[in-house]
């Protein structure tokens, strides 16, 4: 019983991406500029791109979510009009 | 699947033309509203004197709640290409008429300069008189263009018939053309802007007429390539003059005095200074080949990046954004790679560039730029040296993470004014919903 509550344990805990998590504060030194690009190596330059492309994606997802929510509300106000 | 950004160009585009018949100034119309400062202005909300935003919008059926703002300023950017959506070119000839963008540039500033000094030139003024910074009331400073003084010219008519601006330092900008020729400055010259100095006077070609010497010597049996530049006088190196030639089976005294040559000619500091001049590329293309044709330079065989980074340069030079140039191209249904003389951009005469520049138009530019971007990742067997990488960042072909970054920052600057878009409109729904219950 005790074995099966660990178990239930382990696989609920939200490991952290240390990884990502790396990644996201070299990203924030690039940014504010506090590295160079020079200065990251070819391997985490290749994992930023990556990142970035991620990021850039998941904003423009987010962006035409609100445009359809704004629309759907539109034609709404538009039909008690 | 990414989607595409909405384009409401045309919208709109009908949108300004009819504020702007009813008076509104489109330069003025803000693009964030002044006390909600991260708030797009909507079209009911345009202030302006003498300008009646809600008769305007009723007596033409308008949309009040039309973000005028953003999109307008998404207009102005799409007219710079600064965005996901292109105008046509009939939308482009609206944003001008309409104020909201200037015409492109056509002229460079090189070739600015060069129309000024050709107009002054065909009007009888010495160009390659004027001095760029005479002493003017005791001091030396840059002349200006109403300045120009020289015997039997009206510096004031000439400017005033061809339109010209007196108070144009033309002192200086002869000082930028001096500058762009050696390369010391951010100006780009082409060969043929070089060809249009000389014409003027103003680029002294002794290049030239050194070449035309060791053309003569060539043609006299003389192995250019196997000169000894310096020879050993009193255990010193010195300059080899031009009566010091030695090679089987050549009597240079006969050359010279068949020739009518200076004996005493350094030709050991002049072979030095063409090499140097083309080791800096500072050589039209046309002189380039003549030099290593005459043998005055060992050449190295160019590799492929130093190949394709040439010809972009060329191409860079002479007005074309290497960075934004379409790799492929689709014709019988198939996608290819592109020819350089299939390069299309507005404003860009690729058939004049290749012409000028002794270009082959069948070069396989489009898959070369691939190459070259491979070789910048390390994912091609082409080697490239740092110099090298440095210029495929210049010309704006690496994929860097500045790019990345900026792209970044617009998609939050877009998600952010939609979200408060957003926003606005739930509240508007609200509201109405409460007003209609009630």
């Amino acid at each position: 019983m005790k074995e099966n509550i660990n178990n239930f344990k382990q696989s609920i805990k939200v490991e952290e991406d240390k990884e990502r998590l790396r990644l996201l504060k070299l990203q924030d030194d690039f940014s504010k500029g506090y590295i160079l690009e020079e200065e990251i190596s070819e391997e985490d330059v290749e994992k930023l791109h990556q990142l970035y492309d991620e990021q850039i994606e998941e904003l423009n997802k987010s962006t035409e979510n609100y445009k359809r929510k704004i629309m759907e509300i539109r034609k709404k106000l538009n039909r008690k009009a | 699947m990414k989607k595409k950004i909405q384009n409401n160009t045309a919208e709109t585009l009908k949108i300004l033309e009819t504020l702007k018949k009813a008076g509104v100034d489109l330069n003025k119309i803000p693009l964030t509203k002044m006390k909600e400062k991260n708030r797009k202005i909507l079209l009911c909300e345009i202030e302006q004197d003498g300008i009646d935003i809600k008769n305007i919008i009723r007596e033409n059926d308008l949309n009040p709640q039309f973000r005028i703002g953003v999109e307008t300023n998404n207009l102005k950017l799409a007219y710079y290409e600064k965005k996901p959506y292109k105008l046509t070119k009939e939308e482009k000839e609206k944003m001008i008429g309409l104020g909201l963008a200037k015409p492109k540039r056509s002229e460079t500033t090189v070739t600015k300069v060069l129309r000024t000094l050709t107009i002054l030139k065909e009007n009888g003024v010495a160009v390659d008189k004027i001095i760029a910074k005479p002493q003017i009331n005791g001091k030396r400073r840059y002349i200006l263009l109403k300045e120009i003084k020289q015997d039997g010219i009206n510096i004031d008519e000439i400017i005033e018939r061809n339109g010209l601006n007196g108070e144009e330092c033309i002192g200086m900008k002869i000082m930028y053309l001096g500058q762009a020729v050696k390369g010391t400055n951010r100006y780009k010259m082409s060969d043929n802007e070089r060809k249009k100095l000389e014409e003027l006077g103003l680029l002294k070609n002794l290049l030239k007429k050194d070449l035309k010497i060791f053309r003569l010597l060539s043609e006299s049996g003389i192995d250019l390539s196997k000169l000894n530049l310096q020879k050993a006088v009193n255990g010193k190196g010195k300059y080899i003059l031009l009566k010091d030639i030695q090679q089987e089976g050549i009597d240079i005294d006969e050359i010279i005095k068949k020739n009518k040559l200076d004996e005493n000619l350094n030709i050991g500091m002049k072979i030095r200074k063409i090499r140097d001049k083309y080791n800096q590329n500072a050589v039209s293309e046309e002189e380039r080949k003549e030099i290593e044709k005459l043998g005055l330079v060992k050449i190295k065989k160019e590799s492929s990046v130093e190949e394709v980074l040439r010809i972009l340069k060329i191409l860079d030079a002479n007005g074309v954004d290497v960075s934004k140039i379409q790799v492929t191209t689709k014709s019988d249904e198939k996608r290819r790679y592109i020819l350089l003389k299939e390069i299309e951009q507005e404003g860009v005469d690729i058939n004049k560039i290749i012409e000028e520049n002794g270009l082959d138009g069948n070069f396989h530019i489009g898959i070369r730029i691939m190459q070259l971007k491979q070789a910048y990742k390390g994912n091609s067997r082409c080697l490239i040296t740092d110099a090298e990488r440095e210029e495929v960042k210049k010309l704006g072909l690496a994929n860097n993470l500045i790019r990345r970054e900026r792209n970044k920052k617009d998609a939050i600057s877009r998600n952010k004014e939609a979200k408060e878009l957003y926003e606005k409109y739930k509240d508007l729904c609200k509201e109405d919903g409460k007003s209609i219950n009630k």
